[in-house]
């Protein structure tokens, strides 16, 4: 089930409020652990076992390193810990990915397992090994109320596609929580403007992706139009749907650190990654960048940990070799910022950093999205110019006139302008009178528009739950 | 009015909509068909072990929800005008409309389907056509005409006809191109209008040696409001449409068979109008085989015309010319069956199929 969905909108939502909101304190972990539990199954089935293994296993490590604190056996259940998540999403993730890599390299053909990836594994695997690698740390009390951790581990609103919420960010919230008419007001608003962004500009940023997929003429200037509509398209996404899950969370009570911070203003790769899912790099960094020891080593060591962290996150998003190269391209630039570019931009006008960065980030999403790495080199050079493409024909002209005010709209939307107008407006004495009628009629429109787009059955799928 | 108060309407506001829409739902009926998108709802799930167990209930759900959504039709004009007006796209679900005439974009051109649609027709050629005079023609859509003067992508009609012409053997093409206009077809509806088509029945008496009379003598009938199929696609409040059809003596006094069903039917079936597709007027609508029969016929001449439903408004009018037509549709029935139920001598034989199931030819079996 995705949120963005008639049947969470208008079924599941209903129900889960109603009985939520009906019950006593003590009872609304369960009722929020039940109501999971269901989202998970209504899309995965047996597999909401894994959810239960997942849960047990690190309930139990994280208590047995608690009560060995300061021995061996503490480092032992937390290796265990590790070991069993790592295996699990090994086996589930990478098994078939490393299987076909053999066969390529050996020129055998061992058999594939095939088995079908558990939607969200990569986010709630890296949310139960913090928690237990956060206990080993002294940072978090173990959990001695199983239904509790297990009410975190499976907690709908970001079970299947983030942000990676850390125990210790709502370790407080789940042992009791407040609930008011602000909280489940403003868990409201950032849900409609996450599905909104969703369901009105992703989605059709995806349709534009699709067309130019499916085109038989293209030409230079539709592969730049492809290039900025999928770089659009996976923001309005995944921001989209961090959003929808901030909202949620606040409607039931808790607080979600941000996953984004308008990352397209950035003047750099290294700032881009900062801005853009939040939750992801500081997890990279907290529990792999820093214990390999960070920026403090020497610069070999720092160069390695660097290639190691950006291959890992090319990897977790995806069990292919392109997903790799993705992560390396990345890698590449975030090397040269730090040793060259950074300093060189300082002394060039602040448009050719901007230059630099949008073209990079382009060429990364092209990768990313790119048909393996021949297609992704393909379409980086058909980019360039170098295959021959006209720059421009009548078929481009129709895509771009009847999608650039799609296009503009989503830019400015990516960029912090109305944030920065909503604030000047609040300085001003009627301001705040203003946007308390502006809000809610913003979102009944929001909403409305975004319903009926669901309802039209339109291209419709989140990108981020491959991962 | 402060913050407070502004996330109280607004919790109040949410919680209104999603249950109100919930409770509506649950006490409106379920509509087994949506007319205006020609097509049969999903219906609610069957609820048992195994397709909770399986998942093919939730599937099933996920189908059904948006089929059964409260306003649904007011919520899809909604979209459609946000669509156009709103994000200014200059087509929603693939229909534009110029000065309220809707028109579905086809493209790109799958040059690979339709070499294999002319493959197919020398599969049919080789079982059953083998010496006998054969004719193709392709049937433009709307688009065609209309497309590029107002800047929308369409196939390049001549590279269609070429690619066909390089698959097929021993037909003689029949070009209708420039028989036709954008105002020959329906303004919410792919169909050409029956009345519009003189100069098409010309060329092909012409060409394949038939007699028919002028256009000009037939009665000329009118049913009304025709809501086309592109009407419900593209959930905008278009003006309807007049459905048109042509009458003589020689059409009045004809007779439809339907040799899978052995059933008859009258060539005109205005019963069917304001059915889930009126334009099943015209002998029916969509069944695999037809035997039209001209009582009046001065001829010995008989056809068989493998077309899709394009043909079925042709047809008509080409009955003075023949004995017998029989009307083949290879999108209901697979090319193995037909010799079941057609006996093929010395028939004049004639393709005729629109580009759109050219470019898609999973659609012949």
């Amino acid at each position: 089930m995705v949120f963005s969905s008639v049947s969470f909108l208008f079924y599941f939502l209903p129900a889960i409020l109603l009985f939520y909101f009906a019950v006593p304190s003590k009872f609304k972990n369960v009722v929020l652990l039940v109501f999971s539990l269901l989202f998970y199954y209504y899309g995965e089935q047996l597999y909401v076992l894994i959810l239960l293994f997942s849960s047990v296993l690190d309930y139990t490590c994280s208590l047995l390193i608690e009560r060995y604190r300061g021995t061996k056996k503490a480092k032992a259940f937390l290796i265990i810990s590790i070991t069993a998540n790592l295996a699990m999403l090994g086996f589930f993730k990478y098994f078939d990915f490393f299987i076909s890599s053999v066969n390529a390299l050996s020129g055998i053909s061992l058999p594939l397992l095939k088995v079908a990836l558990p939607i969200g594994i990569s986010f709630f695997t890296f949310q139960t090994m913090s928690y237990t690698i956060d206990v080993y740390r002294g940072e978090v009390r173990a959990q001695k109320n199983f239904l509790t951790l297990f009410t975190y581990v499976s907690l709908f609103p970001q079970l299947i596609a983030g942000p990676i919420v850390r125990y210790k960010t709502v370790e407080r919230e789940l042992n009791g929580r407040t609930h008011s008419f602000d909280m489940f007001g403003e868990g409201v608003s950032r849900f409609i403007t996450g599905l909104a962004k969703k369901v009105l500009l992703s989605n059709q940023l995806g349709a534009l992706v699709v067309s130019f997929r499916s085109a038989t003429e293209k030409t230079i200037l539709f592969y730049w139009i492809y290039a900025a509509a999928f770089t659009l398209q996976i923001y309005f996404d995944f921001s989209g749907y961090s959003d929808m899950a901030i909202g949620l969370g606040k409607i039931f009570g808790f607080t979600f650190l941000e996953n984004f911070n308008y990352p397209f203003i950035s003047k750099s790769i290294t700032e881009f990654w900062r801005r853009w899912h939040i939750s992801l790099g500081s997890w990279f960094k907290d529990y792999v960048y820093i214990p390999l020891g960070g920026s403090r080593t020497g610069f070999k060591k720092w160069l390695r940990t660097t290639l190691v962290i950006w291959a890992l996150t090319g990897l977790w998003h995806g069990a292919d070799w392109p997903f790799v190269a993705w992560g390396l391209f990345v890698a590449v630039f975030i090397i040269l910022e730090k040793t060259i570019l950074l300093k060189a931009f300082q002394k060039l006008p602040g448009i050719a950093a901007r230059i630099y960065f949008i073209a990079i980030i382009l060429f990364s999403m092209v990768i990313f999205n790119g048909n393996g790495i021949t297609g992704s080199f393909d379409d980086i050079v058909s980019m360039l110019g170098f295959t021959g493409l006209k720059f421009i024909n009548s078929d481009t002209v129709y895509y771009l006139s009847s999608n650039a005010l799609l296009l503009v709209i989503s830019v400015i939307a990516s960029t912090p302008l109305f944030a920065n107008i909503f604030a000047r407006i609040k300085l001003k004495s009627c301001g705040i009178k203003i946007l308390d009628i502006a809000q809610p009629v913003s979102c009944l429109v929001l909403l409305v528009l975004s319903v009926s787009y669901l309802i039209d059955g339109s291209f419709n799928p989140f990108l981020y739950f491959r991962f | 009015m402060k913050s407070k108060i502004k996330n109280i309407i607004i919790s109040i506001g949410f919680v209104i909509f999603i249950f109100g829409y919930l409770i509506i739902g649950i006490i409106q009926p379920d509509s087994e068909i949506s007319f205006s998108e020609r097509r049969k709802l999903n219906k609610f799930p069957e609820i048992s072990w195994e397709s909770l167990i399986s998942g093919d209930f939730f599937e099933n759900f996920e189908k059904y929800a948006p089929d059964h959504a409260p306003f649904r039709e007011e919520f899809r004009t909604i979209k459609a005008l946000s669509h156009f007006y709103l994000f200014n796209q200059k087509d929603n679900n693939g229909i534009f409309i110029i000065n309220g005439n809707a028109l579905k974009i086809l493209y790109p051109l799958r040059e690979k389907s339709v070499t294999e649609a002319g493959e197919k027709l020398n599969e049919v050629y080789s079982a059953y056509l083998t010496g006998m005079k054969v004719y193709y023609t392709v049937i433009p859509d709307k688009n065609t005409y209309a497309a590029e003067k107002y800047n929308y992508p369409v196939i390049d009609f001549n590279r269609c006809v070429e690619l066909l012409g390089n698959a097929v053997s021993d037909m003689q093409y029949i070009d209708l191109l420039d028989c036709l206009a954008a105002d020959d077809f329906y303004k919410t509806d792919p169909h050409w209008s029956q009345v519009n088509l003189e100069k098409t029945v010309l060329r092909l008496s012409e060409i394949m040696d038939f007699k028919v009379p002028d256009i000009k003598t037939y009665t000329v009938n009118r049913l009304y409001p025709f809501y086309g199929a592109y009407y419900g696609q593209s959930a905008l409040p278009l003006a309807p449409d007049e459905l048109l059809y042509l009458t003589n003596d020689t059409i009045r006094n004809a007779t439809a068979y339907d040799p899978v069903s052995d059933t008859s039917f009258p060539i005109y079936n205005t019963e069917k109008f304001g059915g889930i597709d009126s334009y099943e007027v015209f002998l029916n609508g969509g069944l695999p085989l037809i035997e039209i029969t001209n009582n009046n016929a001065d001829t010995e001449k008989e056809l068989i015309l493998f077309r899709d439903s394009s043909g079925s408004s042709l047809a008509p009018l080409l009955i003075d010319g023949y004995k017998k037509i029989t009307l083949i549709d290879l999108r209901y029935i697979s090319a193995n069956l037909i010799g079941r139920f057609v006996d093929f001598k010395d028939q004049d034989v004639l393709f005729m199929y629109n580009i759109a199931v050219l470019n898609n030819n999973k659609m012949l079996k």
